[in-house]
């Protein structure tokens, strides 16, 4: 290190460390490690100030490619964070997440000369003991809450699953953890929501039923909704009832069992979707299994045959309509309060059979995505 | 091609199926025999194409390979970049030029050299349809799926993202934000521009949502997975969808409408919390979300070390480390304290102030006593907080003393 450089007053800021502050994860098996260092060879992705960057090779990785510390020591003691990968220490999560769920400490400041000063402050206030790890200590603190917290907010479509009759956890497949967020859940259906679920609310569904184009009270799908039209060109369904965190995939995994699609469109903002097949044969299939409704991790669908049109033109006042026209293919659902519309159980012991054999029951829950691949005689006959 | 191939499996699988089938289905199965069983082949067919792989395609013939500068679309050339700069602003988004390639996932992926080196990154050329390599290429060759997570200061093509984004919101872009949506513009506008959008873009990836400006010839694709936004966004590049347009594409700005950031918040704790039931024994999760029944009851037993009515606050219940309080809390950290003994023992020689400052927790170790740890709780939550240099092995624990 070049001792002169910390006399002149613009590079008092500058930053040299012996030895970087990097992950096991970032490091080679070897515990004796080959490293390269230069004093203010780049500048911090950070604070982008000057520090001393150390490269290696990382052992096992592909293209022979050189690691090196991104960030300078001050910040990677700031973030508590690796100096190399930039993802916490602690619990090996991208500080940005970190930061956002565990609300440890404020993000610094955003423009340039400001994070320099802040991080140079901050320097000063390490060598100190001032700054620095004590709001970490509170990380597993924070963790342990955030997982309370989430823990008691249940999502959506496990909402009022302890309501159950029995007392017993109904529904096997969502109970795993779902991931809520990343819309409804990661197994299989879980009970339907009903009216008053949240984004139902958001969407005014509580405003009292308005009669529209569609009809808001239109009656549950009858035989003839799902009969194939003549028409042969037609090989989309219509769908509608789409809440706001019913991700796409999950809708294109439902229907791509019946048959390969062309495209599938989903406007999550208007609530209703196409589902465009490349084949008549699999747009009629869809149709015959789903008889008129479908529910898709939870949320209750309603499918109709039709033609593709633009669907992002409606107002406000059809989309919110789209969304209760969904609810109306399950009567049952809508009619029964919030604590008891939940009762899947024996829908999902019985599986398919009991969901596509008879109507009367309810379809309370559809048949999983892969239960579809079983097929009657009565439905493939002809 | 993948098509090809299977069809000749599913000959085998449709055998294969009729043998095994139990009894039950068996007359089923008798009864109608074509039709019957069509839907498991189906099944077949998945596995079979996850089996049989195949070696990447070239998408390029390598001898039509020119090099020569880009259209002129600038003043300045830059060799570095090999990009045409300055000019005239109106006509940026006009001067710019039709990709010269198209990735078609289907037909071009494949393995190559790049699927046995754990932590290979995906292949930029191939994304955009011109890798003339092929099998021979050290990156990977295909879709990233939800398995592929890269370290947060790289993308998934390897490239060191910047802490901001840049001002037209393109390259490479930031590590300070997970984007999974794209931004798409300059479409052309029809009446179906939704279906478009949807049936181009589905290639790329799991699609969370999609956001189509009808009319402005907008839209906005988020994808499930980082990576695959990543990858669409380099595959999508200056292409055209159903007519003559050249694409923008460029990361999106995070959406101001509230509802999608509480969605986006509540993604995020998700996340967070998935790592951190992760990182925690799975006895403490159990016990904080409250799935446990009987961990109340122990608690009540089991915290009071010994003390009447005394009961362990959080900190030094689920206190991790080697010399946490609670045996759960230590399970995971025997085994990695004593190899970290060994490794001192090797470098004792080259530090001496080494052991001075790891003597002092080991002390505790040894001590061991659970009502004296119990009842200094400030010294255990300060216990707590090793474990993240215990992760890192003694380099840390040297470089905490030396650099000060």
């Amino acid at each position: 290190m070049p001792p002169q450089i910390k006399q002149d007053l613009n590079r008092s800021g500058w930053e040299t460390t012996d030895f970087p502050s990097v992950c096991e994860n970032c490091l080679p098996e070897n515990p004796y490690v080959k490293m390269l260092k230069e004093d203010y060879g780049a500048e911090c992705k950070l604070c982008t100030r000057p520090f001393t960057i150390f490269s290696w090779s990382g052992d096992g990785r592909a293209q022979g490619r050189k690691r090196r510390t991104n960030i300078c020591l001050t910040c990677a003691r700031l973030k508590n964070a690796c100096q190399c990968c930039i993802m916490d220490l602690q619990f090996g999560l991208p500080i940005v997440i970190r930061d956002k769920a565990l609300e440890l400490i404020a993000p610094g400041p955003q423009s340039e000369i400001n994070r320099e000063y802040f991080a140079q402050n901050n320097e000063k206030a390490i060598e100190e003991g001032r700054a620095g790890v004590e709001e970490y200590e509170k990380a597993d603190e924070k963790a342990r809450e955030l997982l309370r917290r989430l823990a008691q907010s249940k999502p959506y479509f496990r909402k009022g699953r302890e309501v159950d009759t029995e007392g017993n956890l109904v529904g096997g497949g969502s109970a795993t953890g779902g991931n809520p967020a990343v819309g409804a859940g990661l197994g299989g259906p879980g009970p339907i929501r009903t009216r008053d679920s949240r984004a139902a609310a958001r969407a005014g569904a509580k405003a009292g039923p308005r009669k529209g184009p569609l009809g808001a009270n239109a009656p549950p799908p009858e035989p003839r909704d799902w009969m194939p039209p003549n028409d042969r060109n037609i090989m989309s369904l219509f769908v509608t009832g789409i809440e706001d965190d019913l991700p796409e995939y999950k809708i294109r995994d439902f229907f791509k069992v019946f048959g390969k699609i062309k495209s599938l469109v989903v406007s999550h903002m208007t609530h209703c979707a196409f589902v465009n097949y490349e084949t008549r044969d699999g747009a009629e299939k869809a149709a015959a299994e789903c008889k008129g409704r479908a529910v898709i991790a939870g949320c209750p669908l309603r499918v109709r045959w039709s033609v593709p049109k633009a669907i992002g033109t409606m107002d406000k006042e059809e989309r919110t309509e789209m969304l209760r026209d969904g609810r109306s293919a399950f009567p049952q659902a809508n009619r029964r309060g919030p604590q008891k519309a939940i009762e899947g159980g024996a829908a999902q012991g019985g599986s398919s059979t009991t969901a596509e054999g008879d109507d009367t029951s309810g379809l309370v829950v559809a048949a999983p995505p892969g239960a579809a691949d079983v097929q009657y005689a009565s439905l493939s006959g002809n | 091609m993948a098509e090809v191939e299977t069809r000749v499996d599913t000959g085998v699988a449709v055998v294969d199926d009729a043998q095994d089938a139990p009894d039950g289905a068996q007359e089923l199965a008798l009864a109608t025999t074509n039709n019957e069983v069509a839907p498991p082949t189906e099944k077949k067919v998945k596995k079979i194409i996850r089996r049989k792989k195949r070696p990447a395609r070239p998408q390029i013939d390598p001898a039509l390979i020119k090099s020569e500068p880009p259209p002129q679309t600038g003043t300045v050339f830059n060799i570095w970049y090999n990009k045409w700069s300055g000019g005239d602003r109106e006509d940026k988004y006009l001067s710019q030029t039709h990709a010269k390639g198209r990735c078609n996932v289907a037909q071009d992926s494949g393995y190559t050299r790049a699927d046995a080196r754990p932590g290979s990154y995906f292949c930029l050329f191939f994304a955009r349809g011109i890798c003339p390599k092929g099998q021979d290429c050290d990156y990977l060759h295909r879709l990233p799926g939800i398995h592929d997570i890269f370290n947060p200061n790289v993308d998934c093509f390897g490239r060191d993202k910047f802490s901001d984004y840049r001002d037209d919101m393109g390259g490479v872009g930031s590590f300070t934000r997970q984007n999974r949506t794209v931004y798409i513009g300059r479409i052309h506008v029809t009446d179906d521009i939704e279906e478009i959008v949807a049936r181009h873009l589905a290639e790329w990836g799991q699609i969370e949502r999609v956001r189509v400006l009808n009319t402005r010839g907008v839209a906005f694709v988020t994808y499930t997975n980082e990576a695959n936004a990543q990858f669409a966004k380099e595959a999508m590049a200056h292409q055209s969808l159903d007519h003559e347009e050249v694409l923008n594409v460029r990361w999106a700005t995070a959406d101001p409408n509230p509802m999608a950031q509480k969605r986006e918040a509540r993604r995020i704790e998700e996340q967070a919390a998935e790592a951190i039931r992760k990182a925690l024994p799975a006895e403490f999760v159990a016990e904080i979300e409250g799935k446990d029944p009987e961990a109340r009851k122990r608690r009540k037993l089991e915290s009071s070390y010994g003390l009447e009515g005394y009961e362990a606050p959080d900190e030094v219940h689920f206190a991790r480390g080697p010399n946490a309080v609670n045996p759960r809390g230590r399970e995971g950290y025997e085994l990695e304290h004593e190899q970290r003994l060994m490794l001192e023992a090797a470098e004792a020689q080259m530090v001496e102030e080494q052991p001075q400052e790891q003597s002092q927790p080991q002390a505790g170790g040894i001590l061991s006593s659970n009502t004296l740890a119990a009842l200094q709780a400030a010294q255990v939550s300060v216990a707590s907080k090793p474990k993240a240099p215990a992760s890192t092995g003694p380099l840390v624990a040297y470089d905490s003393d030396d650099s000060d």
